[in-house]
């Protein structure tokens, strides 16, 4: 099966700054996948790569074995919910299904009318008189009614508040088990990831940190904690992610594909979340490093 | 793809649509008035013409019609109009709203979105200022018989077929920056100040000089001589307008044989009679910008002085004849709309490849 999504040594830089560097992904179909990563991580800046709104600086990307935005029907294949969900506020719901009938040739009128009764919006009323959470159904709606293969998702949540947030996944989750169309979908709340995504991609610091089925990344990370010690002399296939100290205690994260012998270790668990901020925190302390020695280097 | 552009077009068609209907209804209900208000016009000025004793004949607009043929000299701001109200945001605003994000990710392509709306809005630009100008040129026909001055630098772009070139070049240059700057406001600002910069060099650097003017030299006519001053300056003769009809006369001068210009002191010296300003009866200082003092007693003095001055010095005119009217109408419209395809070509080039 091609990868939905199939990048290498992406990236993306406005003047002097790197949005995203060095990304290489492949994203399997058939799966929904959560983007996630702090503000200004590049989680954008990916996004609108894979669609086709932006060119990328080096390294390519193939998106359903394709170039994004290449032709109408690379185009057709492919639906985007933008952030912030921007639909043209003089135009009324009505209006909006009628132009995504005009604008894409396997339009499913029908599924979205449906949709939109099923929604309670009015169809007579303008775009901009929506509430946030109306307007991000409505942008779903049309997205959905594409008959795309792969939906993408910017943000979509972002700006709802948390009964329209849950109404608007719940949504999603149905439409996916329908048309199984395979879902990328950013956030920076790792807890909407958690409720609806079963892939994860972790950006941080404009670089992907992590990236994998969530039951496999969850099977293979676990947290030591035991005595404190040196962790310069663990086992050769455990990487540690993230480690701190206390004065009598360590407790790590650590990443790795076989068990946990040394009995000195008690091992739990761990869940997404702590999972997702241990790399992030990670790619902070990086970057601070890197400025760190930049600033050393020009002294 | 053109459904939706004309759906978002529509209120400003509307718009358009109606102030068209109004300008046409105020034409057609005032246009026989000034037809017979010319055609009257014209046979007193003929008639008096023939009779050495008419003082001549004057023709004065009601408050309305003077008011109507504002419209036809508001023709030369439309063209910016459209480029401002309707080229610039076509693309700043969908930028603006980030509804380009939308529409850019349905089955349709980027050139395609763009070919629709210069399509839809462009022919709307066009046509809407074409059918202004027809009204216009309609309406004011009479007037313009009368004035046989169809070059004028106003005129020029008011009537027939230029204010199409015009508006097709606005309504590019308004997308080019809408496109370019992705802000509505900042884009109609520099839309505004590119277009007027464009249309003003070309109407006042580049016009005259297409075509070099022709020369005609003519004898001093002592029955079509004035006297006088420009803008205070020193007094001499003023050769009347000669009679070429709808001609764009750049220049009319009194030289000499050798090309030496008429000055006051040749016509002091020679004419000692004239009134000049400190011989008493001159032209008060400071007057007016083009003092005329002929008539009356000093016109003999003047009548005989001409006669003299015409054994040595002649008059030469620089001007465009009337018949080069229709090839400088054509070849501006063709210049402009060319312009206007080639800024259409540099945006889809630019949305293709530039625009994120």
């Amino acid at each position: 099966m091609t990868a939905v999504l199939d990048a290498s040594g992406l990236g993306k830089r406005y003047r002097q700054r790197w949005a995203l560097r060095d990304c290489t992904l492949q994203v399997p179909a058939g799966r929904v996948v959560g983007l996630v990563g702090p503000n200004g991580a590049g989680k954008t800046t990916l996004l609108q790569l894979a669609v086709g709104l932006l060119e990328p600086s080096a390294g390519h990307i193939a998106v359903l074995g394709g170039k994004p935005a290449e032709n109408p029907e690379q185009l057709g294949r492919v639906g985007f919910v933008a952030q912030d969900t921007p639909v043209y506020s003089a135009l009324s719901v009505g209006e909006h299904l009628q132009l995504g009938g005009w604008l894409n040739p396997r339009f499913d009128a029908a599924a979205a009318e449906r949709r939109v009764d099923q929604l309670g919006l009015d169809r007579s009323q303008r775009a901009g008189k929506l509430s946030g959470g109306q307007r991000a159904q409505l942008a779903l709606t049309l997205a959905l009614a594409k008959r795309p293969e792969l939906l993408i998702l910017d943000e979509p949540v972002a700006s709802l508040d948390p009964l329209a947030r849950h109404e608007f996944l719940q949504h999603l989750m149905e439409s996916v088990a329908e048309h199984s169309v395979s879902v990328v979908l950013s956030s920076h709340l790792v807890a909407d990831v958690e409720r609806v995504c079963d892939y994860v991609i972790v950006l941080a610091g404009s670089r992907v940190q992590v990236a994998g089925d969530v039951e496999e990344l969850l099977a293979s990370h676990h947290r030591l904690s035991g005595a404190r010690r040196d962790t310069s002399h663990l086992p050769s296939d455990q990487e540690v992610i993230e480690a701190s100290h206390t004065d009598r205690q360590t407790t790590l994260l650590v990443r790795t594909s076989s068990p946990i012998l040394d009995p000195a270790w008690t091992v739990e668990q761990v869940g997404l979340e702590d999972l997702v901020l241990a790399y992030m925190r990670r790619a902070g302390d990086a970057s601070r490093a890197a400025q760190t020695v930049q600033v050393g280097s020009v002294k | 793809m053109i459904r939706l552009s004309w759906r978002q077009f529509q209120a400003q068609a509307a718009v358009a649509c109606g102030l068209l209907i109004a300008v046409l209804i105020l034409f057609a209900s005032t246009r026989g008035n000034i037809d017979h208000l010319y055609t009257v016009f014209a046979k007193a000025n003929a008639a008096c013409l023939n009779n050495p004793s008419c003082p001549g004949v004057g023709i004065e607009l009601n408050k309305l019609d003077q008011l109507l043929e504002l419209i036809g000299t508001a023709l030369v701001v439309v063209p910016a109009l459209v480029g401002v109200f309707w080229g610039a945001p076509l693309v700043a605003r969908e930028f603006e709203n980030g509804t380009h994000r939308l529409a850019w990710t349905q089955s349709v392509t980027r050139t395609r979105w763009l070919a629709c709306k210069l399509a839809v809005v462009g022919v709307a630009s066009v046509a809407v200022t074409g059918l202004l100008s027809l009204l216009v040129t309609w309406w004011s026909s009479p007037i313009d018989r009368a004035h046989q001055n169809r070059f004028g630098s106003g005129l020029f772009g008011e009537r027939n077929i230029t204010p199409l070139g015009y508006a097709a070049f606005g309504f590019a240059l308004g997308v080019l920056f809408g496109l370019l700057i992705r802000r509505t406001l900042p884009a109609m600002a520099a839309t505004i100040v590119g277009f007027l910069a464009v249309r003003l060099t070309a109407t006042y650097l580049v016009r005259p000089n297409i075509f070099s003017p022709r020369h005609k030299t003519l004898a001093l006519d002592p029955n079509n001589m004035g006297f006088g001053t420009t803008n205070g300056g020193p007094a001499t003769l003023m050769p009347n307008p000669p009679n070429l009809p709808n001609a764009w006369i750049y220049s009319t001068h009194i030289v000499d044989n050798a090309g030496h210009g008429l000055t006051s002191e040749t016509v002091k010296a020679t004419c000692p009679t004239l009134p000049f300003p400190g011989n008493g009866g001159g032209p008060p200082p400071g007057s007016g910008t083009r003092v005329r003092v002929a008539g009356g007693g000093v016109h003999d003095a003047l009548h005989d002085c001409v006669t003299k001055l015409g054994a040595t010095y002649h008059e030469v005119l620089t001007y465009q004849p009337a018949n080069r009217y229709w090839t400088l109408q054509w070849g501006e419209t063709l210049v402009y709309f060319a312009a206007a395809l080639a800024i259409a070509g540099f945006c889809f080039w630019w949305i293709r490849h530039r625009a994120r």
